[in-house]
């Protein structure tokens, strides 16, 4: 099992310093992930679930090596990834791509998209000019920004969001990189274009089954539709992770039953007499994270251990839960 | 009861946007009513004018819109709010006509207390002394269940989570008990956790106070949880209302239909997602005929040259759609 996971995450934590005394040492810190591991198989795809503050960027960011962690390993194919110099990072970055957020925000505006997309390849390959210009109009073809002539010569600017967020995902898949990372990619756009991009994230995975995704989002509806596996954070931690569909059929964490009964359903007939639990409290601040469980000042269950000691992981059904109700099984 | 009495209508409106590329058609021709203690979901995607449309009711229009024509009327006394001088809108707006908006952090006062902002409308409203306002500010705020209100009064705008400062907002709105809310994406910029207490919320208000709401989004989930009625709305233009129960089994306008597939849910069993193709329509020049002809699926030469009147059909519905006038 462990040969064909393409990422692993052992243990691995980023604190943010917030403070700092006169002298300049540091006071506290925004424990933004802590003590996250968990693996991912070749060809598959992995959601990762939270609300803002959860620490789901950090952990993409940190896997990305965009931010150095505080400790813990990620193993990308077996190679421990912080333990790179910076070249040999520089060699890796190709197979290792993030779509971010705001597409508006991470296209140069003063890059024409053919320059853009060039620009991959000049970077990480030695092809010749001719060979990069119709790498890149297969590409814009790929993304469905047909005809390529149409999009090639303009500006981000001149584009719409949906179509922003195709150059986007254009440019992370030129390089057939072995793993996407795509953070909240669809949340910047409209409900008529997010189907699209959702589709396209599908359609892209089909044609590349060696890729693997990891989709961030807040929303799981989203994480549904793009991966089979699923890992839920909450306020830095993993709570609960196994297959999708298993989570949203039956959630096992107290907080992962909140996040799901507090989504809105688009049937009015549903929606309007379903109980649900009455959801109290906010995500904690993380430079003080409550003591033992995390979740416990806002858990209906929670016992007097929930608030000293930090609950491990416990097997359930093929998942892996950390709560103490699990705990006789 | 006395759900039925109309208290605000809407008649012709259009507001146009005069920018440096030209005029933009934000609101072109809209008409609805709102009745005592019903709560209206306006849906549409960007640029479908459903802000336009609140901002027109409480007259808070940035300076280059212009209202080209139409009415607002505020019932029982059918005050057109569109030609009454700004002294008496300031009568209106806070007492009478409430407001929650998107981003609490822009509208809050970051250098007054949180206590101030809220007592401050009481006081401009009933003449009421600041110590008395301050108290009621406090009841408001226990009402809200924000915990431990009297401290959180004497707290800045910057010191609150975004889910209570969107409480304080909404504590600021219903100060005067007005007997209409309009909330323009109250719940966008939160948590789906922090969401749902919200919704929870806004709920148990209008029940409590027989308030009635206009509730803004572009979330069908949302107006599915909380509307009796719903308006969707795309490119300045009505396309299709009527009762949520009815709308959502059986909608009639194709871009209702899209929408309403395009929601990614946790129920469907699906492997793709239902799509609409094409993109938002730029307003300085909308599509010809029906705004929404070039993404549409069933479009036919009518609703390139002939722009589609609302369709009345059933028992409170109509939509917008050439489709409609064949079928009956």
């Amino acid at each position: 099992m462990k040969n064909s996971a393409l990422l692993h995450v052992i243990n691995l934590k980023k604190y943010f310093p917030a403070g700092r005394s006169f002298f300049g040492t540091v006071r506290s810190y925004v424990k933004a992930v802590d003590d996250v591991s968990f693996q991912v198989e070749k060809g598959s795809s992995l959601g990762i679930v939270g609300e803002s503050g959860s620490g789901k960027t950090t952990l993409a960011r940190v896997i990305l090596r965009l931010i150095e962690p505080t400790s813990g390993t990620v193993y990308f194919d077996g190679v421990n990834i912080f333990s790179l110099d910076k070249n040999e990072l520089r060699k890796l970055r190709p197979q290792i791509q993030m779509v971010f957020q705001d597409p508006m925000a991470s296209l140069n505006p003063r890059k024409k998209i053919k320059q853009i997309l060039e620009q991959v390849y000049k970077l990480h390959t030695t092809l010749d000019l001719k060979t990069i210009n119709e790498k890149v109009a297969n590409l814009l073809e790929r993304v469905g920004l047909t005809p390529p002539e149409l999009f090639l010569e303009r500006y981000p600017h001149e584009l719409s969001g949906g179509q922003r967020q195709r150059v986007c995902i254009a440019r992370a898949i030129a390089l057939n990189p072995r793993l996407l990372i795509a953070d909240e990619p669809v949340s910047a756009l409209d409900v008529s274009i997010r189907g699209q991009i959702i589709n396209l994230l599908l359609d892209i995975h089909r044609d590349f089954p060696e890729m693997v995704y990891i989709v961030i989002s807040h929303d799981i509806a989203l994480i549904k539709s793009i991966c089979e596996d699923t890992l839920v954070m909450y306020a830095g931690k993993v709570v609960e992770q196994g297959k999708t569909e298993d989570i949203i059929k039956k959630p096992l964490h107290p907080y992962t039953s909140m996040l799901l009964s507090a989504i809105p359903v688009p049937d009015p007939d549903i929606a309007k007499s379903r109980d649900r639990p009455t959801i109290t409290g906010e995500t904690p601040s993380l430079i003080n994270p409550p003591p033992g469980c995390r979740f416990h000042t806002r858990c209906p269950y929670a016992i007097e251990k929930c608030r000293k000691e930090p609950p491990p992981f416990y097997n359930v059904e093929g998942r892996e839960v950390a709560c103490y109700l699990y705990e006789k099984q | 009861m006395v759900k039925f009495l109309k208290i605000l209508e809407v008649s012709n409106l259009a507001v146009y946007y005069e920018t440096t590329e030209g005029i933009v058609k934000a609101v072109d021709g809209v008409s609805f009513e709102l009745k005592k203690g019903e709560v209206l979901g306006i849906v549409g995607e960007s640029g479908s004018g459903k802000s336009t449309l609140a901002f027109t009711i409480t007259k808070l229009l940035p300076k280059n819109a212009r209202i080209v024509n139409g009415n607002v009327w505020l019932y029982p006394e059918k005050i057109d709010l569109l030609k009454i001088p700004n002294d008496y809108m300031r009568k209106i707006r806070g007492r009478r006509i409430g407001m929650i908006f998107q981003d609490p952090m822009t509208y809050l006062n970051p250098v007054f207390k949180i206590g101030h902002q809220i007592a401050e409308s009481i006081v401009f409203h009933y003449g009421v002394s600041w110590k008395e306002a301050k108290q009621r500010a406090i009841e408001l705020m226990e009402k809200l269940k924000i915990p431990d209100a009297t401290n959180v009064a004497s707290r800045y705008p910057h010191q609150l989570s975004g889910g209570m400062k969107q409480r304080v907002m909404t504590a600021i709105a219903i100060s005067c008990n007005p007997e209409i809310l309009i909330a323009d994406e109250p719940t966008t910029a939160l948590d789906v956790t922090v969401q749902a207490e919200v919704l929870a919320m806004l709920k148990s208000l209008i029940r409590d106070m027989q308030m009635s709401l206009i509730l803004i989004t572009h979330d069908l989930g949302i107006v599915a949880e909380i509307c009796d009625r719903v308006m969707i709305m795309y490119a300045g233009k009505i396309v299709e209302v009527g009762d949520v129960y009815s709308l959502y089994k059986d909608p009639k306008h194709p871009y209702t239909v899209g929408l309403l597939n395009a929601v990614p849910s946790i129920k469907s069993e699906r492997a793709t997602v239902a799509t609409i193709d094409g993109t938002i329509p730029n307003l300085i020049n909308p599509p010809q005929g029906c705004r929404f002809h070039p993404r549409c699926r069933y479009v036919w030469d009518k609703c390139k040259n002939m722009e589609p009147p609302l369709i009345h059909f059933g028992e409170n519905r109509a939509a917008a759609c050439w489709l409609l006038s064949e079928a009956q």
